[in-house]
């Protein structure tokens, strides 16, 4: 990539609004405005952090959701914490089996606390640091 | 584990509760793990339109790590442009 190349890329910049990108680029000519529109067609790429799909009736095999006979496309090791979701709210509707419900409600906490140890942790083997993040 | 072993596991302590409603609970099960833990990641990439400034996100987005413009880490602005432009 050529060094003009670089300098383009770096005059643009993005922001989120309304559940759409914006781009735009340091306005050079145009005065009445530090960023204007970009005006050129070139790649972008968001490295993002998504949900997974849902879970649907169908059977087989394709795109459209997680069918029947389809995983999650979460780490094997917390589908578990799925099911232990689910079954504690099972237990929330029966009140004399209140104390199942809080402890499958609790497997359920531990395995994102796992999963969250997972997310930050280098495949590599590096030590994993936690982001901050508002809940 | 499938949709289909998670459903029976469910079942094992809920033999009353019907397919949906049980479905309805792992989609959310699943919705807050990935939002809690963040542990799916993705790249999205699509061509920009001359003068066109909003590009609509997927819903399966959290959250946008970091944007890329021709091969390069661009900035967050921190705010929004002074000047509207809605295309």
């Amino acid at each position: 990539m050529s060094v003009d190349q670089r300098k383009s890329a770096l005059k643009k910049v993005y922001w989120t609004e309304r559940d759409a990108i914006g781009l735009a680029m340091v306005s050079d000519s145009d005065l009445s405005a530090a960023y204007v529109s970009v005006n050129e067609v070139k790649t972008v790429t968001i490295h993002a952090v998504k949900k997974d799909e849902n879970f649907v009736a169908t059977t087989g095999t394709g795109s459209g959701g997680i069918r029947m006979g389809e995983s999650p496309s979460i780490p094997e090791e917390f589908h578990d914490a799925l099911a232990d979701y689910a079954i504690a709210k099972g237990y929330e509707t029966k009140p004399q089996l209140l104390n199942n419900a809080i402890y499958f409600k609790n497997n359920f906490r531990e395995a994102i606390n796992e999963a969250k140890k997972y997310a930050n942790k280098g495949r590599d083997g590096s030590g994993y640091h936690i982001r901050q993040y508002d809940y | 584990m499938t949709q289909q072993q998670l459903i029976e596991t469910v079942k094992q302590h809920h033999p009353e509760m019907g397919e949906t409603q049980i479905r309805i609970y792992l989609n959310k099960a699943l919705d807050e793990f990935c939002r809690k833990t963040r542990v799916l990641n993705t790249l999205y990439t699509f061509p920009t339109v001359a003068d066109q400034r909003y590009y609509d996100l997927s819903d399966d987005i959290i959250e946008i790590t970091r944007v890329d413009y021709d091969g390069y880490e661009i900035p967050r602005l921190v705010g929004k442009p002074e000047k509207t432009d809605v295309s």
